[in-house]
């Protein structure tokens, strides 16, 4: 009997080595993250849940493009009494647009700590991937890293232009509840374009890069469309945005040179251009919004009025010739006759390539050559000139005269007829810290502070030690 | 087929000689093991059937014997096979003997007489069982010692035998016997339970004494043979302390805890345990609910010596965070099993109160353990027992006062809902005035109160059946309750079986429980009962045909749509469905090996599956869809449905060792438990019914529009070492020290295993020397004992990090996955740390007291520490903040008359608790949530709502000091923090201007028992706490005067300046009243909570002719009458209902 007991006696610790993983209990109706990251699909799952977190109303569904970015850059004539204290830049003195505000600082951060969480996982996980699949993956997660911090930045903080060494937002590498300090401007700067480079490091081996074919057969075709994604050319031409954001001229044009010389997007066909409004292959990265229908019907159409994002006929002719690609396709009527904005409409037409739909622009091959443009124009103002005409050349225009003189004047009217609906009229301002921003009624933004949305209260109040960024 | 398995059985039970019934239950116990339980309970019924059928009494079975000198045992079988009884008997000890007779037609008892006049045997007749042993003398003999030295030698000396049974005539073994009057020598029962002595003349009594039985004094006189039954003492469980994993010995225990016993909890109230325990227990608290009033499907809300978390926090929490531990028959269970559970198959319910009780809970503990153990059965002959009730519920409305019809519309009139300074507008609502006096003036006046209330009948059946010998016992019981409440066709029906084995081998014990129990909960089809207390009574629920209306009235105020008033009468006609359903398996095994006499191992395995399921239906015609715009019109009718299913699985294995060294006693408990308990849920919506007729969910026209299926899961694993040591030292000092390490996949993954600890000393004055010979002092108890332990009823998985997926977008066709919150490896546990100071006491026999001081201190509560919005979330769940609860609980009872030849006595007990709670550290996460309570509140309610700020109670009362009604403009005026007078409210001028706990709460009464005849009388109490009367808000003073009012509205209302009223201005459209210490009331109640008498037959002619073993009837009453300094409204969604038993208990 003594055996016995001793027997019992002796399997009890045996027991409890093995109690530490059982206590490790598995969730069934939501997935725990060590689960989510044993294999490559769930890593595939947490990239595409970042990309989705981004296309919902208060992030660049909206907000960051059509939205307040619209609204703060003047793309629009008339918009929603709700954006009325932002277009005045008075965000202060009304909380619908503090609340807008927070969300988007919120959001941006919430998707970089989905992002980080990703990235915390994946060394560990090398194994599980396939092919090129962890290097292009992780590559894609270090440029979203610096594709939102640098947004974040361009939202709320100081522009390089006014100041690159004033404190500005917080850089996070990690996720977790430890508080990031709060950055210069330069340091989230010189912190986005480290990740870049690793980033364009790693997709060395991009299929876009490297001319690999992939069908819907290679992998489900996970690296079909890599428009949608932070490719290599996208991580360049981003690069190319931060430079000329930094004024490093050189290096603005050597990466803006990359993808222009690549001859990966090709300019959007006459014939298409009233089936493929946002000339999806000229997209360096886009977001695959499928609800992209919804937010163009709530901004644009009578479902939304009347807190719709619209042009006079007046505006729309100051801004576009006759024979303008862009003034034939993005502008129509509605059933009332008056004049919409159509450029996110989707395509009801059976056979429209799926390619077409549910787009939205973040980056394109034309602010490649309007940086190269400037990039080019102190030191070669022929070049950058023929920079700027050849987007004219793909929008149905012809070349126009443009010197020094006037270079400045029809960039920016090349830059805001291109890129309407996509929130970066307001941050060409910004970057070149535009006292006042046309059709502004002569504000002063830079008085008022504008150009650097308000961090929300919650982050100073949680976190000691924040400054004001404004 | 059930008559061929009748004949079958009963073949099987002639058929066979003594262990026919054992191989019987064998064959029940394969069945059961294949999981057929229909068949498993059809067959244990039908072996009752046959034994009650055939149970006669030995005198009236005649037979006709003819032995011609055959074997005894022969003989004897021949008996049995005639005869229903059972004859035990060893085939060695009739072997010698052979036997003639014939006769014909005598009884059973004459042919044992005769065939055993000439041996050493003797049989006796147990119920259907008779059992032949060897007669006495021969074994006693060599333990029975003459006492020869006793009472000198010129003493007479007397030889007495006899036998000491139990009541159901089963041998006693080493019981105590000895005559008071001779001092030496004590003499004890032997195996067979007989006894042989020889005593000297001067002993003229013999003391019966044996643990667990009551003590029985016997007059010698001139008798030889004194037999002797002890009746089984069930006071006796109140001196063992039953922790769920093993019983102390009450004498030497340190910690607060108290035992009930079914008989106890049966004196204040036959509807279910907690009910019962409420008013026992000063430390066991219900939250008073009085939006659910007595709704029976309405699980309540328990504490057990105050609340140790904070309560309506976001998501922290399942379920109530102060929600006691439950403990069935030494495995975790939930309050709904502990509700539903038939208090007739309760044995004892023991509260554990201080850390020294519940620390070998460890981490589940800190609300305190309630440790039910259900009746196990005892040995003997077959035995069945009903019980039935009747229940009688009644609604007590005592505490609306509404209007009738024509004060009504006089209240309307006088507030100016039927008059306007402009003519047309006046004509219009002059002319609504007018239909409405029309019908006021006919004579309509419903008093809407009573239409969907009724007096629900209810019956509750439970049949038990219990027996075996010392190898093998078995019990079953059966129970129906049908609980009917006091809202029409509202109920709840608990079907439930319970097969209880369990079989000794040499030193091994194995016990086996299996439970099945099934729930049917219905809601009742009239709704919210606050629907009814708002209809004006001018409105009539029916035509003059007696048609049901489904419109009730219509009023058309100026420049505003008509309202239209719907009847909910009309929709409890339509067939709407609300109900839940569960079906409940729990199957509990247990082996005991005793190694040595004092070292004993038990292994437990403990499974529970619950498939459970809840239905609403709403048809088209519900009044709800009435208002739907034409283009709904197909997506009128919802049909939801929630489909769940619990499994917990549990084992554990303790070692029992218990040693004597001189004066030193030990009793030693270590154990390892594993522990898993998982519950899923799934549902969906249907919408669009197009016909009435139809109730079920496939003639949907679709789902719910825009609806998704639901779905959660929560899974909780943990495992522990256990081990509690009890030590004492000549039963005067004391010392209990436990301690456990536990595991739990609940804690954050760097805070899996923690530690928990008790530790309480004792200190038996009694027993000291100076006070040994004290009559007067019966008991002097010292106690005291700290430790810690833990509670974790929050979400199970809120440590980790998880992901969910979107739902409502891919991203390049990949459903991308969304990160839930962020992980924090550190979470643990809350942390309570309990001292306890405690005294019992009992002077002369009668009075008895037991008082406990306690403070707990409940450390690292578990909230959420807000974020800067740059991490990512908003918050994290963080340990923070404390809470200290204080208080006393004391129960004292006296025996104001005692009288042990009519078996009468008069008991008189008082309990009281008291509570204090305070919040001693919380983190700002809390003044932010605070703060955004208070802004989503204040839009929808005027309820105030407890702020948690430091130095205040959780159950304080929040509002602005007031200092009345201004005479001048009739408005309120507030005090404002720095102490300026204001008219306006301001959410920061908010202090505790209450405190809702009341200083003192308790309950007082009486049993009285005077032969047969006992009556039991409970009083409930409450003092010192403060009430927000929300009656006065919403109904007095901020009427909406389309609705009924209460009778005291407008009267003390603001109407002219210099009116010193207590209510302000009533203007057209009435403002807000926003929480105002104007509206605090002193709270002081007095509730007469039960009332029962009742008469057991015992010792009567009639039990005695009826063959019944027992026969009692009782008649229960409860929440009589209720007294309160407050008058305000009780049972808003669901009324308050006194009730009315009788019951029957009958044992066969």
């Amino acid at each position: 009997m003594k055996t016995y007991l001793k027997l019992i006696l002796l399997a009890m610790p045996l027991m409890l080595v093995s109690c530490n993983k059982w206590l490790d209990v598995q969730p069934q109706s939501q997935v725990r993250d060590t689960d989510l990251f044993s294999t490559e699909s769930g890593f595939k799952e947490a990239l595409a849940g970042v990309y989705s977190s981004l296309t919902y109303e208060p992030l660049y569904g909206r907000e960051m493009t059509l939205g307040l970015m619209g609204v703060l850059g003047y793309e629009w004539d008339s918009q929603s009494t709700a954006y009325d204290v932002d277009k005045i830049y008075q965000y202060q003195s009304n909380q619908i647009s503090l609340n807008r505000i927070d969300a988007i600082w919120n959001g941006l951060y919430n998707s970089i700590a989905n992002n980080n969480k990703l990235l915390d996982a994946i060394d560990a996980q090398k194994g599980v991937f396939s092919g090129d699949n962890y290097a292009i993956i992780k590559g894609e997660a270090l440029a979203l890293r610096a594709f939102i911090h640098f947004d974040l930045l361009r939202t709320f903080g100081a522009s390089y232009e006014e100041n690159p060494q004033k404190i500005a937002i917080p850089y996070y590498k990690k996720s977790g509840k430890e508080i990031a300090p709060q950055l210069k401007v330069d340091e989230v700067i010189n912190l986005a374009l480290a990740d870049l480079n690793d980033a364009a490091e790693l997709l060395k081996t991009d299929p876009i890069l490297i001319g690999k074919t992939v069908t819907s057969i290679d992998d489900n075709g996970y690296l079909m469309n890599r428009q949608v994604h932070l490719n290599y050319y996208a991580v360049k031409g981003l690069l190319a945005r931060i430079y000329l954001y930094k004024k490093d001229y050189v290096k603005a044009l050597e990466n803006a040179n990359v993808v222009i010389n690549a001859n990966k997007f090709p300019w959007v066909l006459s014939n298409n251009i009233n089936s493929d409004l946002t000339f999806s292959t000229e997209h360096l990265f886009a977001l695959n919004v499928v609800r992209v229908q919804t937010i163009y019907e709530n901004s644009f159409t009578s479902i939304g009025s009347p807190n719709i994002f619209s042009l006079t006929e007046t505006t729309k002719k100051e801004y576009y010739e006759s024979t303008d690609y862009r003034y034939l396709s993005w502008y129509g009527f509605d059933n009332s006759a008056n004049h919409i904005f159509i450029k996110y409409m989707q395509s009801t037409v059976a056979n429209t390539l799926v390619a077409y739909k549910n787009k939205l622009p973040l980056l394109k091959l034309a602010e490649m050559y309007f940086i190269a443009a400037e990039a080019l124009k102190g030191t070669n103002i022929t070049a950058a000139a023929a920079m700027i005409n050849e987007v004219r050349l793909h929008r149905g225009l012809p070349a126009t005269p443009i010197d020094a003189a006037n270079f400045d004047a029809t960039l920016q009217h090349e830059f805001r007829k291109e890129v309407i609906g996509e929130g970066q009229l307001f941050f060409f301002h910004k970057r070149k810290n535009t006292t006042s921003i046309p059709r502004s009624a002569g504000l002063n933004i830079v008085t008022l502070k504008g150009y650097k949305l308000p961090i929300p209260l919650s982050e100073f109040s949680n976190s000691p030690g924040r400054v004001d960024n404004r | 087929m059930n008559s061929k398995l009748n004949l079958n059985l009963k073949t099987t039970f002639k058929g066979m000689k003594k262990y026919a019934r054992i191989l019987l239950l064998v064959n029940v116990w394969r069945t059961l093991n294949s999981n057929n339980c229909a068949y498993y309970f059809t067959v244990v019924l039908m072996s009752f059937a046959i034994q009650s059928v055939n149970a006669q009494s030995v005198n009236q079975t005649k037979i006709d014997v003819d032995f011609k000198n055959i074997p005894l045992k022969q003989a004897l079988d021949q008996v049995q096979k005639k005869t229903t009884f059972n004859l035990i008997f060893s085939e060695e000890m009739v072997a010698a003997y052979k036997v003639s007779l014939t006769a014909k037609g005598i009884s059973v008892d004459q042919v044992l007489k005769s065939l055993l006049t000439k041996t050493d045997l003797y049989h006796v007749i147990n119920g259907n069982k008779i059992i032949i042993s060897k007669k006495a003398k021969q074994t006693i003999s060599s333990t029975s010692i003459p006492m020869t030295n006793v009472g000198g030698a010129n003493s007479t000396v007397k030889r007495i035998r006899g036998k000491v049974l139990t009541p159901n005539d089963e041998p006693l073994v080493g019981v105590n016997i000895k005559s008071p009057e001779i001092a030496e020598a004590g003499f004890q029962t032997n195996a067979n339970g007989e006894y042989s002595l020889t005593l000297p003349e001067q002993a003229k009594s013999l003391v019966f004494t044996f643990i667990g039985y009551t003590t029985k004094e016997v007059k010698i006189a001139s008798s030889t043979e004194i037999n002797v039954t002890l009746e089984r003492e069930d006071k006796n469980l109140e001196s063992v302390v039953v922790t769920g994993l093993f019983t102390r010995k009450a004498e030497s225990f340190t910690g607060a805890a108290s035992t009930f016993t079914q008989e106890q909890l049966r004196s204040v109230g036959n509807q279910n345990i907690i009910q019962s325990l409420k008013m026992l227990d000063p430390s066991f608290i219900q939250i008073e609910n009085i939006a659910a009033g007595s709704d029976p499907n309405m699980l309540p809300d328990l504490q057990i010596r105050g609340g140790n978390s904070l309560p309506g926090l976001k998501g922290e929490y399942t379920g109530n965070p102060n929600m006691p531990l439950f403990i069935l028959d030494g495995f975790e269970t939930n309050l709904q099993k502990i509700y539903d559970l038939d208090m007739n198959r309760v044995a004892s319910v023991t509260i554990l109160k201080d850390a020294a009780a519940k620390a070998i809970y460890g981490s589940r503990a800190a609300n305190g353990v309630v440790v039910v153990e259900t009746k196990r059965p005892e040995m003997g002959k077959l035995r069945l027992s009903y019980t039935g009730d009747l229940n009688v519920t009644t609604p007590d409305l005592s505490s609306y006062s509404l209007t009738n019809a024509s004060e009504k519309l006089q209240a309307e009139l006088d507030a100016g809902r039927h008059s306007s300074p402009f003519n047309y507008s006046d004509q219009i609502l002059n002319e609504q005035y007018n239909r409405i006096y029309t019908d006021v003036a006919r004579g309509v006046d419903t008093y809407w109160l009573s239409q969907p209330v009724h007096t629900g009948v209810g019956q509750k059946h439970t049949l038990s059946l219990e027996g075996g010998d010392q190898y093998l016992r078995y019990g079953a019981d059966f129970t129906y309750n049908n609980i009917s409440g006091a809202m029409k066709e509202s109920g709840r029906k608990t079907m439930s079986g319970n097969v209880f084995l369990s079989y000794r081998l040499n030193n091994f014990l194995f016990r086996n429980t299996i439970t099945v129990t099934g729930n049917h909960a219905f809601d009742s089809p009239y709704g919210s009962y606050s629907a009814y207390s708002r209809l004006n009574p001018y409105w009539a629920p029916y035509e003059e045909n007696g048609q049901i209306k489904k419109v009730l009235g219509t009023f058309t105020p100026i420049g505003a749509p008509t309202i239209t008033f719907f009847n909910p009468l009309y929709d409890a006609t339509l067939g709407t469905k609300n109900f839940s359903k569960y079906t409940d398996i729990t199957n509990n095994f247990i082996t005991e090996w005793s190694i040595t006499k004092a070292l004993k191992v038990i292994g437990r395995l403990g499974y529970t599956q619950k498939i459970n399921t809840r239905e609403d239906f709403y048809p088209a015609n519900h009044t709800r869809y009435a208002n739907f715009a034409e283009a709904d019109f197909f997506k009128r009718g919802d049909y939801s449905i929630t489909d769940g299913r619990d499994e917990s699985i549990k084992t554990d294995i303790t070692l029992n060792y218990s040693k004597m060294w001189g004066k030193h006693l030990f009793y030693f408990n270590g154990g390892w438990n594993l522990y898993e308990t998982g519950t899923e849920t799934h549902g969906f919506q249907a919408q669009g019914f197009l016909n009435d007729r139809v109730d079920n969910v496939n003639f949907a026209k679709q789902y719910l529009e825009n609806g998704r299926p639901t779905g959660s899961d929560a899974k909780t694993r943990e495992t522990g070492l256990l081990s509690a040591l009890n030590y004492s030292y000549d039963e005067r000092y004391l010392a209990d020290l436990t301690f456990r390490r536990q595991g739990s996949s609940v804690f954050g993954s760097d805070n899996r295993w923690g530690d928990f600890w008790s530790a309480g000393i004792g200190w038996n004055v009694h027993k000291e020397n100076f006070f040994e010979a004290k009559e007067w002092l019966g008991q002097l108890k010292l106690r005291a004992s700290t430790g810690y332990t833990g509670s974790q009823n929050f979400n199970p998985y809120q440590a980790m990090a998880t992901y969910n997926y979107y739902t409502d977008t891919y991203y390049d066709n990949i459903a991308g996955a969304k990160l839930m919150g962020l992980a924090n490896d550190n979470l643990k546990w809350q942390q309570t740390q309990d001292y306890n100071f405690g005294v019992d006491v009992q002077l002369f026999t009668r009075l008895n007291l037991r008082i406990d001081y306690y403070i707990s201190t409940t450390e690292s509560l578990l909230t959420d520490l807000p974020l800067p919005g740059s991490v990512g979330f908003s918050s994290i769940k963080e340990n923070l903040g404390e809470v200290r609860n204080n208080g006393l609980d004391a129960v004292i009872s006296y025996r104001a008359f005692n009288d042990a030849e009519t078996q009468s006595f008069l008991n008189v007990f008082v309990n009281l608790g008291t509570n204090k709670n305070k919040l001693i550290k919380i983190s700002d996460a809390l003044n932010s949530l605070n703060a955004e309570r208070e802004a989503t509140d204040r839009a929808t309610s005027t309820k105030p709502f407890t702020r948690y700020q430091e130095g205040q109670s959780t159950t304080a009362i929040w509002a602005v000091p007031s200092k009345g009604i201004d005479p001048i403009t009739g408005s309120e005026i507030f005090m404002k923090s720095n102490g300026d007078l204001t008219y306006l409210w301001d959410a920061n001028d908010q202090v505790a201007v209450g405190e809702s706990t009341p200083k003192l709460r308790g309950s007082f009464g009486f049993n009285a028992q005077y032969k047969g005849w006992g009556l039991n009388c409970g009083f409930s109490y409450k003092l010192g706490g403060q009430y927000y009367n929300q009656t006065l808000v919403d109904r007095v003073e901020n009427v909406d005067i389309a609705y009924n009012i209460d009778s005291r509205a407008f009267r003390g209302t603001w109407k002219q300046a210099g009116d010193e009223v207590f209510f302000k201005r009533i203007i057209a459209t009435p403002t807000r009243t926003n929480p105002s210490s104007r509206f605090v009331q002193d709270f002081n109640e007095l509730q007469f909570t039960s009332l029962n008498l009742s008469y057991d037959f015992r010792d009567t002619k009639f039990l005695k002719n009826s063959g019944l073993g027992r026969l009692r009837t009782t008649f229960f009453t409860n929440d009589i009458a209720r007294i309160a300094s407050v008058k305000a409204e009780r049972g808003l969604e669901f009324p308050f209902a006194r009730s009315y038993s009788f019951s029957l208990q009958a044992t066969f």
